[in-house]
């Protein structure tokens, strides 16, 4: 008999205070060492997280039965339904509000543009970024909506020598990503009082998560680790419910942080 | 099976459940969403099953798989953020390499790519969890000729795999 399977093993864990084991597994387990210490460390595991599991069993719970009493109430489903079309109107309306306000943004930028966001320029530093949607290239804005394939660029300066500079991507779920150095595992050094085009876009995906750019300016290198060990500590602090900027803020890496936040449509 | 089983099975398949789609995934956090995710689907849909109380592992099995799948997918379609050449002359500044960085860090993701669903099921079922072809078989609830030919086809790509890697 070849090694038992992960399959084998958890239903063993599972279920074995329900039923006798099957007298092959039980002899295998007996002659195999193997799969007699695999078997404890599934024990062990189940032991260990059952806080973690109880968690989420009651949370499953209270998504279901919220769901369920919802909806077999018939009152409750015609207001349902009611609020449906309120949402689908009230979605509507925002599109038609974002479209309708998209002409401000849409002047085709050719070179450099001076009236940058005054909310990411300070201490000396500063990050400003250009968004390119249909071959038009505009300046963006923290908390503007974003479409999938907007592609956007970014625009630093720093006056102090050395300066390093890490620009993370940080979706609301927590994942990190290195954009500047793209892939990159630490801060890369700037050319002090020079204005530099970081090189390359980001386009955007079709996810329809907010996603917060993290610019860090710092006088030695930050390692991506410490701001990903960061993010899920602030993650783990608000009970993986989804991330948002008032939470990220309180991130404990060194340097001076400025925010963008992406929102997408 | 009503809602109080189906609970009962949440609490004793979770920690499987857990260590699954962390086997899979790698992130603690996106394990837990997993889990979360798999646990209320259990407490939804669970009263479909229509299977003996033993396969409901196996039922678990390929939910937790199908939803870590997707998750996989969703980072991958993340992923390929990347240099777009519609914007290389922007503020005529040249480009890094758009390859840069993207290649040779996701080989498992470029392994999945090669593989349709069943496939990709296959290969976790084959190679994380170690299952025998008629474990495969059971869980998915194909037949194990298909699943013989998915698991040629898997070790035909990693040979490929294999020969192009330094």
């Amino acid at each position: 008999m070849s090694h038992l399977s992960d399959l084998v093993l958890d239903r063993l864990v599972a279920s074995e205070t329900d039923r006798p084991v099957d007298p092959a597994v039980a002899r295998h387990l007996t002659a195999c060492s193997r799969c007699h210490e695999r078997l404890e460390s599934f024990r062990r595991i189940r032991q260990e997280g059952e806080e973690t599991i109880d968690r989420l069993v009651s949370s499953a719970q209270a998504a279901t039965v919220h769901r369920s009493s919802f909806m077999t109430n018939e009152s409750a489903q015609f207001w349902f339904r009611q609020l449906v079309l309120a949402a689908t109107i009230g979605c509507v309306a925002t599109v038609a509000f974002v479209m309708l306000r998209q002409p401000t943004f849409t002047t085709p930028v050719a070179g450099k543009v001076d009236d940058w966001p005054a909310e990411i320029r300070s201490k000396g530093e500063s990050i400003h970024f250009f968004r390119q949607r249909a071959g038009a290239v505009t300046p963006g804005m923290s908390g503007d909506v974003f479409l999938p394939g907007d592609a956007l660029r970014f625009v630093v300066s720093a006056t102090a020598e050395p300066t390093y500079l890490l620009l993370t991507g940080i979706e609301s779920s927590g994942e990190v990503s290195a954009y500047f150095p793209f892939g990159g595992s630490s801060s890369e050094q700037l050319a002090a009082g020079a204005e530099t085009t970081l090189p390359g876009s980001i386009v955007l995906d079709a996810s329809p998560d907010t996603e917060y750019l993290l610019a860090i300016f710092s006088p030695t290198p930050i390692h991506l680790a410490e701001v990903t060990q960061a993010v899920a500590a602030v993650r783990s602090e608000s009970r993986l419910s989804p991330l948002e900027l008032p939470a990220l803020e309180r991130l404990g890496v060194p340097g001076h942080h400025h925010w963008i936040v992406v929102r997408k449509h | 099976m009503d809602r109080i089983d189906l609970v009962d099975a949440a609490r004793q398949y979770g920690s499987a459940i857990l260590r699954r789609s962390y086997s899979i995934l790698r992130d603690r956090a996106d394990a837990e969403d997993i889990a979360q995710e798999v646990m209320i689907i259990l407490l939804q849909k669970g009263h479909q099953f229509r299977g003996a109380p033993s396969q409901l592992g196996g039922w678990i099995y390929r939910l937790t798989t199908h939803t870590c799948l997707n998750r996989l997918r969703t980072r991958r379609r993340r992923l390929t953020r990347e240099y777009s050449s519609e914007v290389a002359d922007w503020l005529t500044v040249q480009p890094a390499n758009p390859l840069e960085s993207l290649t040779s860090r996701y080989d498992l993701t470029a392994l999945l790519d090669s593989l349709d669903e069943l496939g990709q099921q296959v290969f976790v079922y084959l190679h994380l969890d170690g299952m025998t072809q008629e474990e495969i078989a059971e869980t998915t609830g194909v037949s194990r000729r298909t699943i013989g030919k998915s698991v040629k086809r898997i070790e035909e790509i990693l040979a490929a795999h294999a020969e192009v890697s330094p």
